[in-house]
């Protein structure tokens, strides 16, 4: 049995790969990080090992023709240049050498597609990336590379800095802004990662791996915007050529102060997408879409099962739209549902506030729904009603009672209408008077314009 | 080397293939063909299905929930069944932009056709008149294919709009809320010709009433929107799979075609194909091409072959789709009634209403929505959630979508082109479309009208529900190579052979010179049969 060596196991993508990893594949599996307690807890099976590339004595022992070695550790776009050579280029060597001397059975190596951008003038982290492939490639081990795009999921440096640009009153575009990306979500790439060790792709290919869907940069930052729940497409365009020498000529005095990079316009100039290879072909059909991974990132609530918060409102929302217990079935679908669809709050602090209003007792949900029907039709609160709803006319005994029919005769139905709009009607006043003022206030405060009255 | 290469494995490619491995030849089918996964519990009806499975949230939402409705998703009425998913995924390759279209593209096994709700209507004379040919010639092909797929129909007022032809079934039994339709119908239908021009009838579908084939008549399980588990609602994987029988025929997935070459001589000479297990390109010698990837896919295929060799960038005009309308309605009748889930799900009522132009009437299918799932209508309903589930708790019984489509003609700005990467592969396919000048005008007349229409039945239409699909949903797709009597460029013969290229056969929609209202997928394999027969 093989065991695993993986460099950046504390990493972003490092985290998501242990965390994907069947330990009981590997006989062991060894992450490197110069300072794995302080970083994050083991994840089950697997052992870190405090140490740096640079310093071959902190893992040399752990290196044998029975390993496999994951390359992720790097320096990122942020860092500057001296940094990234080191890290990126000589980290790399002095780990190639010890894993040649050990003759280690496989080495794959997690690049960026910023290694084949056609130019790197003021971009070392592309150098360096390129620099550090052409010596995975002079080697001569058996080799894998991946150049994964734009890497999109929880803690991604990237998304989180796109979202910053796209969440300004005026959102900067460099450039034209048809430059392409193709965003890949983390755990699909650590998907691709674990065909390649599962498959024993190490023929020496080097593959290219982007999500499913390729979009221009201004496409993806008004879309991160529409979905953020600002309607503005205030754009404003920023000539990429001058700007990029600018900076860099700048970062030479004031180092890393700045808070662009030249390094970070990058984005803007070349396209980041990936060319088509069998692996991700075969994979991509469960691929996260570019929205998904936006909402995802935007979320500010991605909620989970055993939440004693969503356990909560299930319970109350549950009682008030058919009077009964909801089982522990129906609250693990609920907050199921919510890990999926990785909702945003929406605007302000409205949304949020309305869910807590209505969370409190049954009686509260009604004048919050009804107020919610009219004022605010697609915001948090109707989409958390609508999940329950649609859990519920699925799950025995509820289903029975929702399909059940009632007065039996048209008059009957009138009258009970009747006055069931009338009671709608009772609870949406009070609800307007009070509701309506906060609503107003949390647009005035966010500066934003919720979306329009739709469907009513 | 086959005699004949065909891509694609949607509803025209397997009866076309089908009906030339009957006459001897040695087909080779090239296709992605996604497959399905197996019917679960398929003894269960629709409410059996809740109480047996350990998961039902997981098998009718979707392990990511996908086919929950939420209130942004722009008041479609049906989430579409995880069941399905394989219709609708793509290989990641793909790249497509749009105005003013939205369109769907299967690589399922069967194509587009096995997500569909079974309506099959022949074209009649009228519908006809730009075609090359007229129902005579179509009609064997019409009963030749009822009696494969399994049929039902019943001759009623409709005629004057469907053909009658051989092979049909009885009809199923009416459910409660389309009897009563249907009989409102009956009792006023003097006065719904002479003022609305308005006729009803049963929906020409394709089930089965009666055994056939080893397939089972409908058993009324109530799960026809969620993948029917008998087999009696027909999908084009059953004719494959009749296909597979034949010894001289060759089935060949995770392909997805790219480009065809061809000589100095246009003749066609190899077709490439993207392997996806293998991730490289194949090719494949032909003798005889038959295109019948859906007219999108076609026409990309078509395009970039083209362009790789010649590097001209083209582009095919013509394209046309049906507009759609769906029209909620409740039953005032059927209010505060129970309702009962074991009934066929999807449309049994159709309805035409004649415009002054034969071949421009107007065609609408009446479901009884029974056992879809009710969030998507509840949370449209312009009242709080509560209100609104007591409503349709009383209601479910009497609610019912009227479904209208209107009939399209080839313009010249409704255009497909390629652009972009030179590899075939990674070329982007560009869709334009835009109405005919004076829909929204023509659309609000037949919408009062129909609203009046139903009115006359017994139903209401409550405000505010009416939901105009953007095009591309209908996924009628046709016209871009059409059939053509003369000779020209960009055209095909009478025969679906191409005019530019001698040994390529276009028999999925591209061909059709016109778009009547109805479906034309009974059509599209109908046409695939008779260019089996005459041309092969």
């Amino acid at each position: 049995m093989e065991s695993l060596f993986v460099t950046g196991g504390s990493g972003f993508v490092g985290r998501c790969l242990l965390a994907a990893l069947d330990p009981g594949r590997f006989r062991h599996v060894h992450w490197l990080s110069r300072n794995p307690a302080q970083r994050m807890p083991a994840p089950a099976g697997t052992q870190p090992v405090a140490g740096d590339l640079n310093d071959p004595e902190s893992y040399r022992s752990l290196l044998n023709s029975n390993v496999t070695v994951v390359h992720l550790a790097a320096a990122t776009g942020r860092a500057g240049p001296a940094q990234q050579r080191t890290a990126n280029v000589d980290g790399t060597r002095v780990l190639l050498g010890e894993c040649s001397r050990a003759e280690v059975r496989r080495f794959l190596h997690v690049s960026s597609i910023a290694a084949k951008f056609p130019e790197k003038k003021h971009y070392p982290y592309g150098r360096a990336k390129e620099e550090g492939e052409a010596l995975v490639r002079a080697a001569g081990l058996p080799y894998a590379i991946l150049r994964p795009t734009i890497i999109a999921g929880p803690g991604s440096p990237v998304m989180a800095g796109l979202q910053r640009l796209a969440a300004l009153p005026l959102m900067p575009v460099f450039g034209g802004g048809k430059t392409r990306i193709q965003p890949i979500h983390v755990d699909d790439l650590v998907q691709v990662m674990l065909a390649v060790l599962a498959e024993d792709r190490f023929q020496g290919e080097t593959l290219d791996i982007g999500g499913p869907q390729a979009v221009s940069i201004e496409d993806f930052l008004l879309r991160m915007r529409r979905l953020s729940g600002s309607e503005r497409r205030r754009v404003v365009r920023l000539p990429l050529r001058p700007l990029i020498p600018l900076l860099a000529a700048g970062e030479k005095v004031l180092g890393q102060r700045l808070p662009l990079s030249a390094s970070q316009l990058y984005t803007f100039r070349h396209d980041g997408v990936a060319d088509a290879n069998p692996l991700t072909d075969k994979l991509a059909g469960g691929f996260r879409t570019i929205d998904e991974m936006i909402a995802e990132s935007l979320s500010l609530t991605v909620e989970s099962g055993g939440d004693p918060r969503l356990e909560r409102e299930c319970r109350v929302f549950g009682r008030y739209l058919l009077g009964r217990e909801m089982n522990p079935y129906v609250q693990a679908k609920y907050a199921e549902g919510h890990a999926a669809l990785a909702w945003d709050r929406g605007p302000g602090f409205f949304d949020p506030l309305l869910v807590a209003i209505a969370a409190r007792h049954p009686l509260t949900v009604k004048p919050c729904d009804a107020y919610a029907r009219f004022f605010r039709p697609q915001g948090l609160l109707r989409k958390k009603l609508v999940l329950l709803l649609a859990v519920l006319e699925l799950t025995p005994p509820y289903y029975r009672s929702i399909d059940a029919a009632g007065p039996g005769s048209l008059p009957g139905l009138f009258v009970a209408v009747a006055w069931k709009g009338f009671t709608m009607v009772l609870a949406l006043v009070p609800a307007v008077i009070v509701l309506l003022p906060l609503q107003v206030l949390s647009r005035i405060t966010r500066g934003r314009r919720a979306p329009e009255s739709e469907n009513v | 080397m086959s005699d004949i290469t065909v891509v694609g494995s949607g509803a025209s490619a397997v009866h076309f293939a089908l009906s030339v491995l009957e006459k001897g030849y040695a087909v080779t089918m090239l296709d992605v063909g996604y497959p399905p996964e197996e019917a679960v519990n398929p003894r269960d009806t629709l409410n059996g299905l809740k109480e047996n499975l350990v998961d039902p949230v997981d098998y009718f939402l979707g392990k990511k929930f996908e086919s929950l409705i939420l209130p942004d998703a722009g008041k479609e009425y049906y989430g579409f069944p995880p069941s399905k998913n394989y219709v609708f995924r793509a290989p990641g390759l793909l790249r497509e932009r749009s105005e003013g279209f939205a369109p769907l593209f299967s690589f399922a096994r069967g194509g587009l056709a096995e997500a569909w709700t079974g309506g099959a209507y022949a074209y009649n004379d009228a519908e006809l008149a730009d075609f090359p040919f007229g129902y005579d010639d179509l009609e064997p092909f019409y009963s030749r294919v009822a009696g494969r797929i399994g049929m039902l129909g019943a001759r009623d007022d409709l005629e004057r709009f469907h053909p009658w032809h051989a092979n049909l079934q009885p009809p199923l039994e009416f459910d409660e809320h389309s009897a009563l339709l249907y009989a409102a119908y009956e009792r006023k239908r003097e006065r719904l010709q002479k003022k609305h021009s308005c006729f009803m009838g049963r929906s020409r579908l394709a089930v089965l009433s009666r055994d056939m084939d080893g397939r089972q008549a409908c058993d009324y399980s109530g799960r026809c929107l969620w993948g029917c588990p008998s087999d009696s609602l027909y999908v084009p994987s059953l004719t494959l799979k009749a296909c597979l029988g034949f010894p001289r025929f060759t089935y060949i997935p995770g392909m997805l075609v790219s480009h065809f070459t061809y000589g100095a001589d246009d003749r066609v000479a190899t077709v490439t194909a993207w392997d996806l297990e293998k991730g490289r390109p194949q090719d494949f010698p032909v003798k005889k091409l038959v295109l019948a990837a859906g007219t999108l896919c076609t026409a990309r295929i078509f395009l970039a072959s083209i362009q790789r060799r010649t590097g001209q960038s083209m582009e095919l005009s013509g394209l046309m789709d049906n507009r759609q309308v769906l029209i909620p309605f409740i039953n005032l009748k059927l209010a505060g009634k129970p309702f009962k889930a074991e009934t066929y799900q999807y449309h049994q009522l159709a309805m035409g209403i004649e415009t002054d132009d034969p071949r421009h009437f107007v065609h609408g299918q009446i479901t009884t929505l029974k056992t879809g799932l009710l969030h998507p209508i509840i949370e449209s309903v312009p009242l709080d959630l509560k209100t609104s589930l007591f409503l349709s708790r009383n209601l479910h019984a009497a609610l019912g979508v009227a479904n209208i489509n209107f009939h399209d003609d080839r313009r010249p700005g409704n255009r497909v082109a390629i652009a972009g990467a030179p590899d075939p592969l990674r070329a982007e396919l560009r869709i334009r479309y835009a109405p005919p000048p004076g829909e929204k005008k023509r659309l609000q007349g037949l919408i009062s009208r129909v609203k009046a229409i139903l009115l006359q039945l017994g139903a209401a239409v409550p405000p505010g529900m009416l939901h105009v699909r953007p095009m591309g949903a209908s996924v009628h797709y046709a016209g871009t190579i059409p059939m053509n009597r003369g000779k020209k460029s960009l055209t095909a013969t009478a025969n679906c052979r191409s005019h530019d290229f001698d040994n390529l056969y276009f028999v999925d929609g591209t061909c059709f010179p016109f778009l009547p209202a109805k479906n034309l997928t009974f059509t599209l394999m109908a046409n695939a049969a008779r260019v089996a027969e005459r041309e092969f």
